[in-house]
């Protein structure tokens, strides 16, 4: 080995020592905000986007007509097996409450108060279900509201 | 040039072996830890209340481990240079072709078994993270708080491991600098170290699970691509192996 090469050699050991420790101390270290989409939202453009649960697949436990549910204090959807993780939409022009299990292996149950939209669409909740799931709907004071399951 | 130094060898060997030893036991080394209180939060920042929840753990990640399949490949090599040290020329010469074609496509196969789990494993985890909040939640329930530290310690010893091991081969013989394959193995599964660092410390601790899964996606492909390489550079060593046997006069 000549004195080029291990000149060579050294310099190339160092770089890579250099760029680990580069890495380790420059990069992020703060947790980020799990809301905040952009992080990832280029792979999930990559992934295209999801599909939504189809209405004629869930049971409803309180009064349905088509899609639309009216909701007097509780009402528990049955989603049946999607054949994969898809996301039930629920549409309603007032605020109303969902309690869901987390998909996938997540061994937790999640409420959202969901709230009207400034942009007057209506408040809009949409739940990750991979599995045959029991999500509960309620209005808030205990008063009806309605609720429409939604493909978009 | 010299005599090969054999002593350097074996600890180039033992070295490499460590190497992967560590990184298919990195499972067991990260993550693990309580993962609550930061589930917590973040169901605070995202505006909903958590209900029942189970035990929420540190994810251990897929990257390190699937390092371990480049790392085999040098485990390979430094394992049939040593073998020359016990095995006669003549076996060996026979042997080696054979044995290599059979490791290479066990390599490609679990590459690409691998490659197939950790894509569908991405994918999963991209369309909860984005199906916000109860997708999001599950998300970091199941692989949210990457201990990035731990990691970091890891691939730093891997890392060390990796020149030591790529210093002790130059050692034992340098004439392994002309062997231009195994000094682009050397530079492959260095850069692909520093590379995992790297996606590591990207982006936020949220989502480096998912940059952990793109690295390990990248080192099934590049594990795939030297399964290759070893594949049809063994077919050679099949012929010429074939041809001696051939010639040799029958009983």
């Amino acid at each position: 080995m000549t004195g080029r090469q291990k000149l060579l050699l050294g310099a190339v050991g160092v770089l890579l020592v250099v760029l680990f420790v580069v890495a380790v101390g420059a990069g992020r270290a703060d947790r980020g905000r799990p809301g905040d989409a952009d992080a990832v939202g280029w792979l999930g453009r990559l992934a295209g986007g999801g599909a939504t649960v189809d209405p004629t697949t869930v049971r409803a436990e309180c009064d349905r007509t088509g899609d639309v549910l009216t909701v007097a204090g509780d009402c528990v959807l049955r989603v049946a097996d999607p054949g994969g993780l898809k996301t039930l939409v629920l549409r309603a022009p007032d605020a109303f409450t969902v309690t869901a299990p987390a998909p996938g292996d997540a061994d937790l149950t999640v409420r959202d108060d969901v709230e009207p939209a400034d942009d007057g669409t209506g408040a809009v909740a949409k739940i990750a279900v991979d599995r045959a799931a029991a999500v509960v709907l309620s209005c808030p004071g205990g008063a009806g509201c309605t609720v429409a399951i939604s493909t978009s | 040039m010299g005599e090969l130094r054999k002593p350097f060898l074996l600890l180039a060997l033992l070295a490499i072996g460590l190497v992967v030893g560590v990184e298919l036991g990195a499972s067991l080394l990260v993550g693990g830890g309580d993962a609550g209180g930061a589930l917590a939060t973040s169901a605070r920042d995202l505006d909903v209340d958590l209900g029942e929840v189970g035990r929420v753990s540190e994810p251990s990640g897929r990257g390190t481990g699937q390092l371990a399949l480049i790392d085999v490949v040098a485990l390979w090599t430094t394992g049939l240079f040593c073998l020359s040290l016990v095995v006669p020329d003549r076996i060996q010469g026979r042997v080696q072709g054979v044995a290599t074609l059979v490791f290479a496509i066990l390599l490609i196969l679990a590459s690409l078994v691998l490659l197939v789990v950790t894509f569908v494993e991405l994918t999963v985890m991209v369309s909860l993270f984005l199906a916000v909040p109860f997708g999001t939640l599950a998300y970091l329930a199941l692989w949210g708080f990457f201990p990035v530290g731990e990691a970091s310690l890891l691939l730093g010893l891997v890392l060390l491991l990796k020149l030591v091991w790529a210093g002790l081969l130059l050692l034992a013989q340098p004439r392994f600098l002309q062997n231009k394959g195994l000094v682009l193995l050397a530079l492959t599964t260095l850069l692909c170290t520093v590379l995992l660092e790297f996606l590591h410390r990207l982006a936020p601790v949220v989502v480096v699970s998912i940059l952990d899964d793109v690295g390990a996606l990248i080192f099934a492909v590049v594990a795939v691509v030297w399964g290759l390489v070893l594949l049809i550079g063994s077919i050679p060593a099949i012929v010429k192996a074939v041809r001696v046997t051939a010639a040799l006069p029958t009983r």
